[in-house]
């Protein structure tokens, strides 16, 4: 029997297989092009934010893992190290999950090395065009832990160890200190800057967490959701601080540096100015003064 | 005409078609899912 000669039911029913596989086909071959098309534009968005060896002040490192790529990170010593061992702060950038560069943080990184004296790691985590925000959990953890294993080479008290993120880079920061917990690791601080929270999971949080400031803009919508996350924390029993600064912007903290004010920052008059970057300072130092609070 | 009644050749095609057509649905879902689903789900909630 020939198409022709089907009966009009199973005419279209086969008709309808036929258009419906052909869809499927350039849908899957349509997402493809976007998906190449997608990580293009965020490689050369962040293609800039990277800067050159000779220019780095920190020292670029590659954390080695077992079956797994390494993981690029940019190490800050203080210049005056003594016989005491240091405070370890992961400096976490952030970039909506796709953008954003650890080199973005290079200056302040070395200034806050200095100001709290501590080993400052800044960590170029895998963007989520390119692998799941998990992953770059795990490269976070991954960091912390290597640094907790080699502790003496780095002068690190392994007691005091701060996950610090930005943004899209405080939910990778969370999540870390989530994989870090479950890998029996307690570090002892987190600090959110006006952090993402959508999809942060809030099951896992208790009493057990590390005590956790959160630095909120008031003129930033990102700062005000994260408020029910606050919440959440709080009523898990977390130690929790909170510090807004009402007429600061999102990424005032990190943008307020010599790497923000690129020929990118065209348009970014409202976060890139000496009023912000007073506020931006004045957080530093809170930062700074709340994790020698808790110096053992 | 009921299925049954069509013949072999047609009910092979019939058959065939409905399973790619799962399979392609099944796999445009997980290309997605493991490309960006885990942005989706941080943009989205």
């Amino acid at each position: 029997m020939r198409y022709k000669e089907l009966p009009k039911k199973w005419k279209v029913i086969t008709s309808v297989l036929i258009v419906l596989n052909a869809l499927l086909i350039i849908l899957i071959i349509l997402f493809t092009l976007f998906l190449s098309s997608y990580r293009e534009q965020c490689a050369q968005l962040r293609a800039p934010l990277k800067k050159d060896d000779s220019l780095l002040i920190g020292e670029r490192m590659k954390i080695e893992r077992k079956g797994k790529e390494s993981v690029a990170v940019n190490l800050y010593m203080p210049e005056n190290i003594g016989d005491a061992k240091l405070p370890v702060v992961f400096n976490i950038h952030g970039g909506g999950f796709v953008g954003g560069d650890a080199d973005m943080l290079d200056t302040q990184s070395d200034r806050i090395a200095n100001e709290w004296n501590a080993v400052v790691v800044t960590i170029n985590y895998t963007t989520a065009d390119v692998k799941s925000v998990l992953y770059g959990s795990e490269e976070v953890r991954d960091t912390v832990m290597y640094f907790a294993d080699h502790a003496d080479s780095y002068f690190a008290d392994t007691t005091r160890f701060t996950i610090m993120g930005y943004s899209a880079g405080a939910y990778y920061s969370a999540e870390a200190m989530r994989l870090l917990k479950e890998n029996d690791f307690d570090t002892a601080s987190l600090v959110l800057c006006y952090p993402w929270t959508t999809g942060l999971p809030t099951k896992n949080l208790s009493s057990d967490c590390p005590k956790t400031l959160f630095v909120l803009a008031g003129e930033d919508p990102i700062s005000q959701k994260s408020k029910s996350y606050i919440e959440a924390m709080k009523a898990a029993g977390v130690d929790v601080e909170v510090i807004e600064y009402d007429s600061a912007v999102h990424s005032f903290i990190e943008s307020n540096n010599p790497e923000g004010k690129n020929d990118s920052a065209e348009g970014m008059e409202k976060v890139i100015n000496p009023m912000q970057e007073k506020m931006a300072r004045e957080a530093e130092n809170y930062i700074g003064k709340w994790l020698n609070d808790g110096k053992k | 005409m009921k299925f049954k009644e069509l013949p072999r050749k047609w009910r092979i095609s019939i058959i065939s078609m409905s399973v790619s057509a799962i399979l392609l649905l099944t796999a445009l879902i997980a290309y997605v899912y493991s490309t960006i689903g885990s942005l989706l789900h941080v943009m989205i909630g």
